[in-house]
């Protein structure tokens, strides 16, 4: 059995953040998971997938996020725990929905955990998705460990209940991905029974604003006060650290490193929207100088900044803020950018402290000089050996050649996104979000006097995901293009989890696929499904 | 095998200059060399650069440098004196002797006839021609005819340039003696090739140049007709004297040919080899007499297949002018 499933409450096991997670969401006795994969976040709920048989909660790959959302309210509004998660690019998927069920509120427990990734490792962008929960007026929670993020989903799911509000868990790959020591809690029975009472009603209006504001008033309240937010260190320290999520980890680290122990103090912010005013002022009205790490916008300090500039209103000193905003705190590629590190907490506690690191070891420089001189060769981006996107971008950039009319291929996210680079012959024109190489189209494929043919690419998963209103507009705008679904069984990219053309769900049961072909040929479209490794690429050809 | 090539210019140029300027003829020499050049629907690109900086791609190609005074004199030993007609050693009407050649063929049937007996008495054991598509409406396709019946089965003109000299290589390695029917184009192409690598000459054993004025860009006549009739169902098309005609599963149509000039190749303007006179044998039609052909002898061995064909009764001549 996975250990992660342990009953042995008590113990400490080491956990990858995304498995603490998914067992908090078992220690609070989630009833319902559903989620769309993407790195980092796919392991929350292939583990949550795993732990179904054991646990008899409901859990499911759905076609995407907002779908997937959706269906956790659904649950929620008779009266279950459930749980999504996701990267990034999904929250903007479920944007939607979150703008409204904020006002209508909800019943059972729901968390949304999003994982961001900083500096896009695996991402077409490193969007900071904790501004989706400022802009949404929904509580937010930042781990700052594998340990503290399974504390928070448990945590999560109790707010939840008490103020009716989807709770948002921000996680980041270095969270998500990092693996550490996990203390193991009770598993209790599921004993809630779905139910939706004459009065539960979620009906999203503006007129419900005022209760949300009230809702959020009563969160801020609970986080003055929340475990997740820390002082740590002397009280009276002149230099104050604030930070949340694994900066937290690191600033402690880089304290500890420069002997500052003494004399820093470590603002740990765990519950950070709405912003704890009371507890932040009252730990930063006494020190001299504070600064903020975080990853990867200024939201803490923002925030921070503002809570500071009403303390100036009321009289209170506040101290100099450095961050972000001032440049002060940045990476390699400038502030606001990438990922944090602990060499960056160095290198700014060295530069406005004027602290110095400690020199590297010896035998740590040869180490570093035996690598630096190995030389590894870099390494192209490639699709995977034998799978059939290297052929499908043979066959259409054989068929765009040989038809010489400069037609143009329309990328999109997936495997397939490699398209752009030279394993895909640079043939992509386009990476962005999913679903947005038919969207595209649709304007390409319908200008007057444009005469390059358009061919629009997607793959499977991205098919049920965000395709079919893009193609159901083609075909009734009657937009001109060829549309090629480049399928390779699964949703590759992130771990091959299935989809609904699979023919197998979460659990591994078989279902009745929903064939990509026949959804199409359902809308009027004329549709050929071919083996790009034994098509001719002139049969191949865009008209 | 490095060549001597005299241009020094390379795959990058030949797409620069010939084809991305619109001057490609479509002879298809270049296709064979090698699998960066692709061809569909008589267009021919550079799929890939193949990192060499001079090939034979651009020496050979007909819309590159052509010298036809050197090319007259290796060709036939002396220098170009009849500028109209090109070199030549007398000029018929002929026609094939056998009705059910000329049953088929466009004219006189003269190139067919000639081909098969020339296969019979194995002065030739193969010849690169041009029949059709099997998946592209009256789109012309190289085609290595080894027997009569392969030979007959390509007879009749296709206006388009068929780039047939694609099938040259693979011809070569099937074939001692081969005979090539190609447009003046593709003549030249062949001839420069043969400078390149003399050897291909001694396995040349024919080589029947058509009249060509221009010939029509497949892409474009194609879509013409495809907005006048259903162009899927169409056979073949004929342009006797002036008219359009277009044979269907259902019978014939003609269309307005005015329109229709419009849509030739812009590279055969630039042309004046409207003969083939690099040819063993030029062949074309009379343009009054609907069953014989023009033919223009120009090579001794052109001039030794004529005589024997004649005496082997499988072709009928008659003097040209008629009555002179």
């Amino acid at each position: 059995m996975n250990p992660v499933f342990s009953k042995e409450s008590g113990k400490v096991i080491l956990m990858m953040g995304n498995e603490a997670i998914a067992r908090g969401a078992l220690e609070a006795g989630v009833d319902f998971s559903a989620s769309y994969p993407g790195s980092p976040s796919s392991e929350i709920q292939e583990t949550l997938a795993q732990a179904s048989k054991l646990f008899g909660h409901h859990a499911e790959w759905s076609v995407n996020e907002k779908v997937a959302f959706e269906a956790c309210c659904g649950a929620s509004f008779a009266g279950l725990r459930s749980i999504t998660s996701m990267k990034q690019n999904g929250l903007n998927v479920v944007c939607d929905v979150l703008n409204t069920i904020n006002l209508s509120g909800t019943k059972g427990g729901v968390v949304l955990v999003v994982a961001d990734d900083p500096g896009g490792h695996s991402s077409t962008n490193e969007m900071d998705s904790r501004l989706h929960a400022k802009m949404a007026e929904l509580p937010l929670l930042e781990p700052s460990t594998p340990e503290e993020a399974k504390a928070m989903v448990k945590y999560a799911f109790e707010l939840s209940e008490r103020v009716k509000l989807p709770v948002i868990i921000r996680s980041v790959t270095r969270i998500s991905h990092a693996r550490g020591d996990v203390k193991l809690g009770e598993l209790p029975a599921r004993t809630r029974k779905p139910a939706m009472g004459f009065l539960d009603r979620f009906i999203g209006h503006p007129l419900l604003h005022p209760l949300l504001h009230m809702r959020v008033n009563q969160v801020k309240a609970e986080f003055e006060k929340s475990p997740f937010n820390q002082f740590l260190g002397p009280e009276n320290a002149e230099t104050v650290i604030a930070a949340s999520g694994p900066s937290a980890a690191y600033a402690l680290e880089a304290v500890h490193a420069l002997g500052l122990d003494d004399q820093t103090g470590v603002l740990k912010i765990g519950a950070s929207w709405p912003i704890p005013e009371q507890f932040v002022i009252s730990h930063l009205a006494k020190a001299k100088q504070v600064l903020v790490f975080e990853e990867v916008d200024p939201f803490l300090e923002d925030n921070l900044k503002v809570v500071m500039a009403g303390a100036v209103l009321n009289g209170i000193p506040v101290p100099k803020i450095y961050g972000k905003r001032g440049g002060h705190i940045k990476g390699a590629r400038g502030a606001g950018i990438g990922e944090m590190s602990p060499d960056i907490i160095y290198d700014s506690l060295a530069a406005i402290l004027g602290a110095k690191r400690h020199p590297r070891s010896e035998k740590f420089l040869a180490a570093e000089k035996l690598a630096v001189e190995w030389k590894l060769p870099g390494r192209e981006w490639a699709f995977c050996a034998g799978c059939p996107h290297r052929a499908s971008f043979w066959v259409i950039k054989t068929a765009l050649k040989e038809d010489d009319r400069e037609g143009v291929l329309i990328g999109d996210i997936g495997c397939y996104s490699m398209g752009v680079s030279k394993t895909g012959y640079n043939l992509s024109r386009t990476l962005q979000c999913m679903g947005a190489a038919i969207g595209f189209s649709n304007g390409l494929g319908n200008l007057p006097g444009f005469h390059q043919p358009v061919i629009a690419i997607a793959g499977d998963s991205t098919f049920y995901h965000s395709c079919l209103p893009g193609l159901v507009n083609a075909r009734y705008n009657q937009a001109k293009m060829v549309f090629i679904v480049l399928d390779n069984s699964g949703t590759a990219m992130t771990g091959f989890q299935p989809h609904p053309g699979t023919g197998k769900n979460a659990l591994g049961e078989s279902v009745e696929p929903v064939m990509i072909e026949k959804v199409c040929e359902g809308m009027g479209i004329h549709t050929s499904a071919v083996d790009p490794l034994r098509v001719r690429p002139r049969r191949a050809i865009a008209r | 095998m490095a060549y001597s090539l005299s241009l020094h210019k390379g795959p990058a140029e030949l797409e620069l200059e010939i084809l991305k300027a619109g001057l490609c003829a479509g002879c298809g020499a270049c296709l064979g060399l090698c699998p960066y050049f692709h061809v569909r629907k008589e267009k021919v690109v550079l799929f890939e650069p193949c990192g060499k900086t001079e090939g034979r791609c651009y020496e050979i190609c007909p819309r590159a440098k052509l010298d036809l005074e050197d090319l007259n004199q290796k060709v036939f030993g002396k220098p170009r004196e009849d500028f109209v007609l090109g070199t030549h050693q007398a000029i018929y009407l002929a026609q094939s002797a056998s009705k059910s050649i000329r049953g088929k063929a466009q004219y006189g049937g003269a190139v067919t006839g000639l081909l098969s007996y020339a296969l019979d008495k194995k002065i030739i054991d193969g010849a690169i021609l041009t029949g059709y598509s099997s998946d592209y409406s009256l789109l012309p396709e190289p085609v290595l005819a080894t027997t009569r019946e392969q030979i007959l089965a390509c007879a009749s003109s296709k206006y388009t340039s068929a780039p047939s000299l694609k099938i040259l290589d693979s011809s070569l390695k099937q074939c001692k003696k081969l005979a090539v029917v190609g447009r003046g184009c593709q003549v030249e192409a062949l001839r420069k090739r043969m400078i390149v690598e003399p050897w291909i000459s001694e396995r040349v054993a024919l080589v029947i140049g058509l009249f060509c004025m221009w010939a029509l860009d497949y892409r474009k006549i194609y879509s013409h007709l495809a907005g006048q009739m259903d162009v899927k169902t169409a056979k073949k098309f004929d342009i006797p004297y002036n008219r359009f005609v277009v044979y269907t599963e259902r019978g014939k149509k003609e269309l307005d040919f005015e329109p229709i000039k419009g849509l030739r190749r812009a590279t055969c303007d630039l042309c004046y080899d409207f003969t083939s006179e690099l040819a063993d044998l030029s062949v074309g039609s009379t343009e009054w007499k609907d069953d014989w052909n023009t033919l223009i002898v120009r090579t001794d061995r052109g001039k030794k297949l004529v005589e024997k064909a004649k005496s082997g009764r499988a072709l009928k001549l008659e003097e040209f002018p008629p009555g002179a």
